[in-house]
């Protein structure tokens, strides 16, 4: 099958493309520089071929970027002779096939075309690319015997798989291996199955559990009845010792019962009764003595008390006068403070004037104006005079700059004028330039000159040569003709030995040669004698000639020239090239000094122009600082008049006035202050006067002396005052109190005698003349029924320990009871009750120990997931062990088929793939080598030397690659449908020789199959068509 | 499947137990009819034992009788001596049939219950052949027995009998047990009916599961109805990744699917994914440890449904993306692989050289794994020569 032309819809750059000529039927080359689309056709025709990839692969899917539908079609020419047309549109399109004709074809799929090579296969096998080689060149050297033999192996990755499939196989089971993975879950499975034992014979056990509980719950009721007999006797003979001690109480309690005689029981509360009236009695007898002593007390109390009604008569005023105290007491402080007060104002105001100088009183502070127009006034002078002087200083200091700036700018100029004498007078540059230039135009001409004679020179000496040799030609000779005569004879004598010896035809042949040698002879002696060989130095001789005079006449235009240009610099014609090298040297510096003259004149007026600006500048400073000075004193002037229009000294110091007024002020302050001190002084004393004459008043009015302060005289009246109204309200109270105490003595007279009548009616009842009779009898009578009482209670005691039904026997028992004996039997029954609880506790704990067992087993959920457990395990054993089987059975598999392949398929690779070994290097290698004992490849020299694979250089490993890839196709073309193969610029790495070498190889292999061949090489180019003629070149440079 | 799930589903036959108990109470039925194999006597179960007990005392707290025959797995002598049966739970015999009429209200007879128990595990006799014949008198009556009908493959034959020893006896439904998927046999005249364990045990046991609810009308009619106890599902779920490039996106497909078995399930479902079809992933999957890395996946994170689903495990039944007889007519080694192949599985020598290949193993683990025989063997080599075919074609480039 082979491709005749494609058309592309869209595909990367291309859209609606066709190439301009047709695929050659043996090699097609596609050039073009990068980016011109060769990597673009060449992904097109193989996916056209095989189908374009899904999108979702990583993959460069060239969309199309200048419109169409991503697709298009390939011109084929089938291996029947059939031409068919391979069309496919779209990512997931069908491919369709057609006739040249456009019929569709039929019965026939697409892919088959290519026959059994299927799309792995064409890329392993019929595509080769430059990373390929590339890449051998970054590999180990194992790893290149590895893709060498795979090359020659249809390029499968045989040696990565093999090893893959062979180490999962041992990851899980290897022969005598351990922790491998079948060991894992057989040791995992065990200990599962152990463990389901366990639990089998675990569960097994449950009936036989259950049958030793009922055994043991059968003797624990047994032990249980022996337990309950015991506890009985026991708390019988308990309760005897306990009822034995309460039934001795009730024998003496009887005993004392029946000594006491028989009385009416009192009803209860009768003593208390009895002690209430007695009590009664002799609490209302002290009553009345009581209250007879405190009535005649109160009447004494009620006469002692007098009363002063002149005192009480001024009660208003006092009061009055009480109130207003406090208000006094503070008008004294507040005239102590203000009379303390005056002094220091005084006192400040003094030192004060002190400090203000002589001629400072009171009024003159008071009088001067420290109004605030007076200080703006005074702040306006202040500030003029500040601003003046501050003005001064900042002219005096730029003064003092313009003129620095004015002598440095002097000095610069000096310095200038001074540098620019140094130099004296030169030319100015244009001219001195223009001189360099003539005396450059003038060494190059006697350059040429000097050139152009040694080329004179030259033609002369070959002028001279031609003349000999033209002589020479005329004394040569011709060839002698003897040699011809010599071989002709012989012709004649061999002749004649073949008739003579029957040898004709042979010695026929020898004598026709020896004639036609000694034709030859003849011939060259004659035209060696009748050849012209003069003719042709006589021509190179005119031409000399010619090339002379022109160079004569150049030279001749040359000194001209130069003394022309020696005129216009003013200097004879110089003879010799250094003298007019050295006048270049001098005009060069000449050029540089006017160059020089010329930048410092420059900056000479521009010195000049500094300086004038600078000394303006100065005269302008000094002016301005005549103004300032005078501004100032004019200032100055003004403030020591307004100093002098308000007394103060003429040559003060504005500062200072600001903190004089502030002083003034405050002096003037202190003066209003200490006048109303005065008037808060005298009003203070006349209201103090007032009151105390208000006291002494009051005093007299109520007979009291006049001693003391009137503060004194005030409180002592008071005091009077409160003693007199609280004994007027004490005199009321003791009336009051006499009425009530006769009133309370009646009643209790009457209460005394009723009491006495009860008592009397109390004793009568019983018979008796007086209390403490009364009180023994009670006592009897209540001591009888305590007894009574005990001797119900021990009874009551006796039966609640025997019971009701019982008490009676307990009672005779108790009569006939001997507690010594019945403490022995005690602890005897005691002992056998202990042995029989211990018994059951043991029994109750065996039951527990296997109840707990029992319902272990029965709550036991463990068994069905061992069993879950232990089906999974085996499945995954089962499982692994089945991988196991495919990956070995793959191992094996595979070493039959490559034993097979290598034994039957690969000598005739190998045989084709040495034939193009051979051819690619040249000869130098001879045979390539698979040995069938399965031992490492090599190849052999053509001297007979081996090489193992291993042992050749990267370029050689690559060329032997190539050439186990050209014989893998060559073999599969001649063995199967013949597809086209790709190249993508496989020889860019090979020497010139070797890759015209590779280049033949190429054409060789393309006798076999279409071989499409991409490159951006010219040179490969060239030699592909050097060895392949008829190639086709498509050239892409124009798309 | 997290430890919960995993106790769950070991306990989920119990729950099919209840289930069932529930459902009597629910209906109100008349009896429940217990058709052996309750427990495996294999395992001495106690707990078995008592869950089952535990569910006749509720039946019986309701008023429900339960007839029950045992089973080859169950027989009479295998239950334990300690656990004794509930009042209202009747064990037929094992020495002969037995009949029992129960009675419903007013002491009226509703129904004739024939049955006869295993009493040990081994019964090769015929049982069925030896049940009476209906009597006149007799309400609709019911033949109750674990046995295999016509020889079900798969199932041990015990107690083996015919449809027709059944039909024989002339009674109106056949309540049988033995089989564990649910059979209906004939569906009148008489219904002949294995209902089934209630709950799959392992992937063995795929698909529904659950019990009978039988209604018998006062014209003799007989409705039988199917009622889900399954907890757990168990499925065998085949997904064909035919064309799958990607695996992530092969994944991602997968949970797709599972998540639509789970809705339909309507129930949790244990499933085990069998990926079939052509597909580029085929070595990756089977060598390159991708099955693997899926399964993990999935049973780590299994995808989110309204239905939970665990899947069990990945099997890989794919198949290389290769036209099988364009290689094999090649004379590369890959043509040369299928031949192979080819030859080992048509030449007794092929095979036997290669069961000597892979012997060591089933040596080693004979205790647990049997040597394949000759279809599972030319299994294996199919898929060891797809693998190669798979894992040799990586190179493709595009």
């Amino acid at each position: 099958m082979k491709i005749r032309s494609l058309y592309i819809d869209g595909f990367g750059k291309f859209h609606d493309w066709k190439p301009p000529t047709e695929f050659g039927e043996s090699l097609t080359v596609i050039f073009g520089p990068n980016e011109a689309g060769k990597t673009t056709l060449l992904a097109f025709i193989r996916r056209m071929l095989y189908g374009f990839p899904d999108g979702r692969k990583n993959l460069n899917h060239y969309p199309p970027i200048n419109g169409g539908k991503i697709g298009g079609r390939l011109e084929i020419l089938g291996e029947d002779g059939q031409e068919y047309i391979l069309s496919r549109t779209g990512v997931r399109g069908v491919p369709s096939l057609t006739y040249a004709g456009g019929t569709a074809v039929k019965g026939i799929k697409p892919l088959s075309l290519l026959g059994p090579c299927d799309q792995v296969f064409y890329e392993n096998v019929c595509a080769i690319g430059l990373n390929e080689l590339q890449e051998i060149s970054t590999l180990r050297r194992d790893e290149i015997r590895d893709r060498l033999a795979a090359a020659g192996a249809g390029n499968l990755p045989v040696r990565e798989v093999s090893t893959s499939i062979q180490r999962a196989a041992d990851g899980i089971y290897v022969i005598q291996g351990k922790r491998k993975k079948i060991n894992t879950l057989m040791s995992e499975l065990k200990d599962v199955e152990a463990k389901i034992r366990d639990v089998k014979k675990r569960q097994g056990e449950y009936d036989l559990i259950n049958e030793a509980i009922t055994r043991e719950s059968k003797a624990a009721l047994e032990e249980d009845e022996k337990r309950k007999s015991a506890e009985e006797e026991i708390t019988c003979l308990k309760s005897l010792a306990q009822a034995w001690e309460i039934f001795l109480e009730r024998e003496k309690y009887r005993d004392a019962l029946s000594k006491i005689p028989g009385i009416e029981p009192f009803p209860a509360g009768a003593l208390e009764d009895l002690s209430k009236i007695e009590a009664e009695i002799k609490w209302l007898e002290s009553e009345r003595e009581d209250l007879t002593r405190k009535q005649s007390s109160s009447k004494e109390e009620l006469e002692r008390c007098v009363v002063r009604e002149e005192v009480l008569a001024q009660a208003d005023n006092i009061r009055a006068l009480e109130r207003k105290v406090e208000h006094y007491r503070n008008q004294v402080d507040d005239l102590k403070g203000v009379r303390l007060g005056l002094e220091q104002q005084q006192a400040s105001l003094a030192s004060m004037l002190k400090s203000f100088g002589e001629g400072w009183d009171e009024e003159r502070v008071i009088r001067f104006d420290t109004s605030v127009p007076a200080q703006d006034e005074a702040k306006q002078l202040r500030d003029r005079l500040t601003k003046s002087m501050n003005d001064c200083t900042a002219q005096r200091s730029r003064l003092e700059a313009a003129e620095r700036e004015a002598a440095e700018k002097r000095e610069d100029l000096r310095d200038l004028k001074r540098r620019r004498d140094d130099i004296g007078d030169v030319e100015d540059p244009v001219t001195a330039r223009k001189r360099l230039s003539l005396s450059r135009e003038m060494l190059g001409e006697i350059q040429r000159v000097q050139e152009l004679e040694v080329r004179l020179q030259t033609i002369r000496q070959e002028e001279a040569r031609t003349a000999e040799i033209r002589a020479s030609l005329r004394s040569a000779r011709g060839l002698p003709s003897w040699p011809g005569i010599l071989v002709a004879l012989s012709a004649v004598l061999v002749f004649l030995w073949g008739f003579f010896t029957a040898a004709i035809q042979i010695a026929g042949l020898i004598a026709l040669i020896l004639l036609v040698a000694a034709a030859g002879i003849f011939l060259a002696g004659r035209g060696a004698e009748g050849g012209n060989d003069t003719e042709v130095p006589a021509e190179k001789g005119e031409t000399l000639a010619a090339q002379r005079k022109e160079v004569e006449r150049e030279i001749s235009a040359g000194k001209e020239k130069i003394r022309s240009c020696a005129k216009l610099l003013g200097f004879d014609p110089p003879h010799e090239r250094t003298v007019a090298e050295d006048l270049v040297h001098t005009l060069e510096d000449a050029v540089m000094e006017a160059g020089r003259a010329s930048d410092l004149d420059r900056d000479i007026a521009r010195a000049e122009e500094l300086c004038r600006t600078a000394d303006e500048a100065l005269k302008k400073a000094r002016k301005a600082m005549d103004d300032l000075r005078s501004e100032h004193k004019k200032a100055l002037d003004a403030w020591k008049r307004w100093c002098s229009e308000r007394g103060l000294p003429g040559a003060m110091n504005p500062d200072l006035l600001p903190d004089l007024i502030a002083e003034i002020k405050q002096a003037a302050g202190l003066c209003a202050q200490i006048a109303a001190m005065k008037k808060r002084e005298e009003s203070l004393s006349a209201e103090i006067r007032l009151f105390e004459e208000e006291i002494a008043a009051v005093a007299r009015a109520c007979n009291e002396p006049l001693k003391g302060s009137p503060e004194v005289i005030l409180e002592g009246l008071i005091r009077l005052l409160h003693d007199e109204e609280e004994a007027k309200r004490r005199y009321h109270a003791l009336g009051d109190r006499l009425n009530a105490e006769g009133e309370a003595l009646e009643r209790t007279v009457a209460l005394y005698a009723a009491a006495k009548a009860d008592l009397e009616t109390i004793l009568k009842e019983r018979g008796v003349e007086t209390p403490e009779e009364y009180r023994e009898i009670e006592r009897l009578s209540r001591e009888r029924q305590k007894l009574e009482e005990s001797i119900r209670d021990a009874g009551s005691a006796i039966r609640r320990i025997s019971g009701v039904e019982r008490y009676d026997d307990f009672i005779t028992a108790l009569q006939g009871y001997d507690p010594v004996q019945m403490q022995v039997r005690l602890k005897e029954k005691e002992n056998e009750l202990q042995e029989i609880r211990e018994k059951i506790q043991d029994i109750h704990q065996e039951i527990g120990t296997l109840r707990e067992r029992c319902s272990g087993i029965e709550g036991d959920d463990e068994l069905t997931s061992l069993l879950s457990h232990e089906a999974a395990l085996k499945e995954d054993l089962s499982r692994v062990s089945r991988e196991w089987s495919v990956y070995t059975v793959a191992s094996s598999l595979l070493g039959m088929a490559v034993e097979t392949f290598e034994r039957e398929r690969q000598p005739e690779i190998l045989m084709e793939a040495q034939s193009f070994f051979t051819a690619i290097t040249g000869g130098r290698y001879t045979r390539v080598v698979k040995p069938f004992d399965g031992s490492d490849p090599y190849v052999e020299e053509a001297t007979g030397a081996r090489k193992k694979i291993d042992e050749l250089s990267r370029g050689t490993a690559e060329q032997l690659y190539l050439a186990l890839r050209f014989g893998y196709i060559r073999d599969y073309a001649t063995s199967s449908i013949p597809v086209p193969v790709i190249f993508d610029d496989i020889l860019v790495n090979f020497d010139p020789v070797r890759r015209k070498n590779a280049c033949r190889a190429i054409a060789e292999l393309a006798e076999t199959c279409q071989v499409i061949y991409f490159t951006c090489h010219p040179h490969a180019v060239e030699d592909l068509v050097e060895a392949t003629p008829d190639a086709v070149v498509m050239d892409l440079s124009a798309e | 499947m997290d430890q919960k799930t995993a106790a769950d589903l070991a306990g989920a036959t119990y729950s099919a137990w209840r289930e069932i108990v529930d459902l009597c109470i629910r209906e109100a039925v008349d009896f429940l009819l217990v058709a052996g194999d309750v427990y495996d006597s294999e395992d001495q179960n106690i707990r078995a034992q008592l869950q089952f007990i535990e569910g006749l005392k509720r039946l019986g707290e309701n008023g429900i009788a339960a007839y029950i025959v045992r089973g080859n797995h169950d027989p009479d002598d295998a239950w334990s001596r300690s656990i004794k049966m509930p009042e209202n739970a009747f064990v037929f015999s094992s020495q002969e049939p037995e009949v029992i009429i129960h009675r419903g209200r007013k002491d009226k007879p509703l129904a004739a219950i024939v049955g006869m128990s295993f009493a040990t595990a081994h019964i090769m006799d015929n049982l069925a052949g030896r049940f009476p014949r209906r009597e006149k008198g007799w309400p609709c009556t019911i033949g109750l027995l674990h046995c295999n009908v016509g020889g079900v493959p798969g199932h041990e034959p015990y107690a083996p009998c015919s449809a027709q020893d059944l039909r024989r006896c002339g009674y109106d439904y056949w309540a049988l047990g033995h089989i564990h998927q649910p059979t209906v046999i004939e569906d009148r005249d008489p219904w002949i009916v294995y209902a089934g364990n209630p709950q799959g045990r392992d992937l063995g046991e795929t698909g529904d599961r659950g019990c009978h609810l039988v209604t018998v009308g006062a014209n003799g009619a007989v409705e039988v109805k199917t009622v889900r106890t399954t907890r757990y599902l168990w499925k065998v779920i085949e997904i064909d990744v035919t064309g799958s490039v990607d695996l992530g996106v092969l994944e991602e497909e997968i949970r797709k699917e599972l998540v639509i078995v789970s809705e339909k399930a309507g129930i949790p479902v244990v499933g085990r994914i069998i990926l079939t079809g052509a597909t580029r992933l085929h070595g990756e999957l089977v060598a390159a440890g991708g099955l693997a890395a899926l399964e993990e996946r999935l049973i780590e994170d299994p995808p989110a449904s309204n239905y939970p689903i665990y899947p069990e495990r990945i099997i890989c039944r794919t198949v290389p993306v290769i036209d099988r007889d364009a290689v094999h007519s090649r004379d590369d080694i890959l043509g040369e692989i299928c031949r192979q192949s080819d030859l080992a599985i048509s030449s007794k020598s092929g095979q036997i050289r290669l069961k000597e290949k892979i012997s060591p193993l089933h040596q080693y683990a004979r205790a647990y794994v049997s040597e394949p025989d000759d279809e599972e063997l030319n299994a294996i080599i199919r898929e060891a020569e797809a693998l190669l075919l798979s894992r040799l074609s990586e190179g493709e480039r595009e």
